[in-house]
């Protein structure tokens, strides 16, 4: 009976019977190096202890309660305490001051409390640990200043996960919010698309810069930028004017084929097709052009063109087209060197058609072709 | 190109080969419409009418460029580098 009974002195409109519960988990987390601010009575109320002389009755309040024992497996007591203080220059003996005695605190004002205490606080130096609240009295063997404490306390858990997730019912004595994604509801805002801004957006801060900020290291750590307006700048942006540069990958301007159709001679006595007698496809260009040379001393050799939107270039019909005479200044339908030689420099500005193939027709087998074609684009 | 049975398909074009005594006759010949000093285009012009005109052969781009090559090889002038002394280092 008397073990049933032990410690639920503790019993009392202040300090309710503790209970261990065995169907929650719960975490031992540690507060390392809390700073621990002493208070003493002055004139029947709790002041600030910091300066006061050796032996005064001193107590602190430490964030959080139920210390544990050294191994975090029960709470603590003055023979197996999880708690140390950071130096032993006010305080260096720990020790025992029944549980009951700190219940009976509980009823007693300020001043009651000190005079309490201090039955078994009698030499400087001398410290005890009410670990059930988390509150330290002491006397100090040396004037009054803050210390640090170093102590384990545990932490329920909820959830039913693995792990030590908690579940956070207030934060800063504001209550949380569970809607939205993740529970950021209370971040995001409910406000809808198009509505007036409310709610509480995400800010997104950086440096607010006239000019283009030194480079950093590598893999170093950057904020973002924005100008003096306030707008965010990106990779491209001219400070000078601003305004954000663009960049054409391929630009039109540089793309164009130069192709060698033939530079050949003695072509056989029949028609031929340059580049295929299926022809080329004019996709992705718009002007074409091309110079060459004939050479038939006794003979003909003949250019002409021929155009097709047939989808099918090996059975298109193919139809003539004319071209332009840079040499002459004329649009001609044909390029002919009959006994003689023949330099022709000729284009094709704006050929629309899908296809398009030279043709050359030879009267002789002795002869000299040469065509020297360039698509581009723009 | 579909071809009608019993005949065979015309070469595209049937370049000439140069032979090795084509190849010294064509330099020699070269050299001969060399009058006055011009560029390899200009003689590489002259000696294609040459042959397509008087001998009725075509030569391609290539062969042509290939002789002129030779004759620009064969008539540039020798320099001769004067050996240089060199200054003695004082240590």
């Amino acid at each position: 009976m008397a073990d049933l009974l032990r410690g639920q002195s503790d019993m009392s409109p202040q300090t309710p019977l503790p209970v261990r519960r065995m169907d929650d988990a719960s975490t031992i987390n540690t507060a390392t190096d809390e700073t621990v601010t002493w208070f003493f009575v002055d004139t029947g109320v709790w002041a600030s202890a910091t300066g006061e002389a050796a032996g005064t009755i001193i107590t602190a309040d430490l964030l959080y309660d139920a210390f544990t024992n050294s191994m975090g497996t029960a709470g603590g007591h003055s023979q197996d305490t999880s708690l140390s203080l950071g130096a032993a220059t006010r305080l260096d003996a720990l020790i025992d001051v029944p549980e009951l005695v700190f219940t009976e605190m509980t009823f007693m004002s300020p001043a009651d409390q000190a005079v309490h205490i201090a039955k078994w606080l009698v030499t400087n130096g001398q410290y005890a640990v009410d670990h059930g609240r988390g509150q330290i009295w002491g006397m100090p063997k040396d004037t009054v200043a803050d210390d640090t404490a170093t102590y384990k306390y545990r932490t329920p858990l909820s959830g039913g996960g693995t792990g030590d997730k908690v579940d956070l019912i207030k934060v800063g004595g504001t209550s949380t919010v569970s809607g939205g994604v993740a529970g950021s509801l209370g971040v995001g805002g409910t406000t809808a698309d198009g509505a007036v801004d409310a709610g509480n957006p995400v800010g997104i801060g950086g440096l607010a810069l006239a000019a283009q900020r030194a480079a950093v290291a590598a893999a170093g750590r950057v904020k973002a930028v924005f100008n003096l307006f306030g707008e965010i700048v990106i990779a491209g942006y001219t400070w000078a004017t601003n305004s954000i540069r663009t960049e054409e990958i391929d630009p039109l301007d540089q793309k164009y084929l130069d192709v060698n159709l033939a530079d050949t001679t003695n072509v056989s006595a029949a028609t031929h097709y340059y580049p295929a007698s299926t022809g080329a496809t004019m996709d992705g260009y718009k002007d074409q052009s091309m110079t060459g040379k004939f050479i038939d001393a006794d003979g003909t050799l003949t250019l002409t063109l021929e155009v097709s939107n047939d989808e099918d270039p090996a059975t298109a019909d193919w139809n003539g087209a004319y071209f332009y005479d840079d040499e002459l200044n004329s649009t001609v339908s044909s390029k002919t060197v009959t006994n003689g030689t023949e330099l022709f420099s000729l284009s094709v500005n704006n050929n629309n058609f899908r296809l398009y193939r030279w043709v050359v027709i030879a009267s002789g087998a002795t002869n000299t072709v040469i065509l020297k074609e360039r698509k581009k684009a723009l | 190109m579909i071809i009608p049975e019993g005949q065979e398909a015309l070469k595209a074009s049937a370049p000439l080969e140069v032979s090795k005594a084509k190849d010294t006759a064509m330099v020699k010949k070269a050299k001969e419409l060399l009058t006055k000093p011009m560029g390899a285009q200009e003689l590489m012009s002259l000696l294609e009418q040459y042959y397509v005109f008087q001998k009725n052969e075509h030569y391609t781009s290539a062969q042509l460029k290939a002789i002129v090559m030779k004759v620009e090889s064969d008539l540039k002038p020798v320099v001769e580098v004067e050996e240089i002394e060199m200054p003695q280092v004082i240590k």
